[in-house]
């Protein structure tokens, strides 16, 4: 059987008044203890050291750059230490065995003192 | 003993926990019942409750009180359910990773065939298919149909929550009665 207008409208009309006598929905027992605990979790969260993992491989790209930076610079540092100690040991290991030949300090001294 | 809004108020802000459970006490029923309501989801519901309580405990001092303590609660409920919705909408909305997730289609199916707890069995249906309709009004004119029809809030107390006036409140309550006759008689008439 086809629906009258007048069937359509009362349908309409029923159904707007679907909420009347609507009760409020509760929620699960014990809210109070699930919100304290949900309180505490998350202070406890703030305090910890936590980022998402996007965030967390960025960091450990930079630390990975910078430590090889930091290696990079101590090397360079140490090998030219060790050249300059090792030119020192040179020039005394000369001045010893040959104490006549003039040095090149020495030949300064006597040309900027006549 | 009843307190007034501005002593309670007051010890909320002293973070008076005894005084917190108390308004646990009083507004669980409201806000799950406003949260429910606009997500349509019982666990979604729950969780939106709790984190409206956290989000009062911790930001009650930046209430001015230039409002009543429930509009201030309900205008947090609403905001929280609506977040919920958009993050949810985005979800559905990131692109082709959400073809693999289950939930999103659950929670479509889930929108679809929800009833609302506190409804007579009597209107069960009807109240499903209303709520199908109501899927279609635009956000405000959802917003004030929901706190007027499922909350009971009167005219005044919505214009106050969605801080509008009175005549848009009045406004928003026509048009949404006319495009929710609208949809119903397009649906019993393709029926």
């Amino acid at each position: 059987m086809k629906k009258t207008d007048q069937d359509i409208e009362n349908l309409v009309e029923q159904t707007l008044s679907a909420f009347d006598g609507v009760d409020r929905a509760k929620p699960k027992p014990f809210l109070y203890t699930r919100i304290m605990a949900r309180k505490e979790k998350s202070l406890a969260g703030s305090t910890g050291f936590t980022l998402p993992v996007i965030q967390r491989i960025g960091l450990a790209f930079i630390i990975l750059i910078i430590s090889f930076n930091i290696y990079t610079a101590t090397t360079i540092f140490r090998n030219s230490v060790s050249n300059v100690s090792l030119e020192e040991n040179e020039q005394a290991f000369v001045e010893d065995l040959y104490p006549s030949i003039p040095t090149l300090d020495n030949i300064t001294l006597t040309t900027s003192n006549p | 003993m009843e307190i007034g809004d501005s002593e309670l108020v007051t010890k909320l802000k002293n973070a008076d926990e005894q005084i917190f459970r108390q308004l646990v006490r009083e507004y669980e029923d409201k806000i799950f019942n406003t949260c429910i309501s606009l997500v349509k989801h019982a666990e979604d519901a729950d969780d939106l409750t709790q984190e409206v309580f956290i989000e009062i405990f911790r930001s009650i001092h930046k209430f001015r009180e230039d409002s009543l303590l429930s509009t201030w609660i309900y205008r947090i409920a609403v905001n929280k359910s609506l977040e919920h919705l958009r993050r949810m909408k985005r979800k559905k909305r990131a692109g082709i990773l959400t073809w693999f997730n289950k939930d999103d289609q659950d929670m479509k199916q889930v929108a679809a065939d929800f009833n609302h707890p506190g409804v007579q069995v009597e209107n069960e249906e009807r109240s499903r298919i209303l709520f199908r309709a109501m899927e279609k009004l635009p956000e405000s004119q959802k917003i004030a149909f929901t706190l007027h029809k499922l909350e009971g809030l009167s005219y005044e107390q919505i214009a106050a929550v969605m801080q509008k006036t009175l005549s848009s409140v009045e406004s928003l309550m026509h048009r949404a009665k006319t495009n929710l006759k609208k949809a119903l008689y397009d649906y019993y008439k393709s029926s």
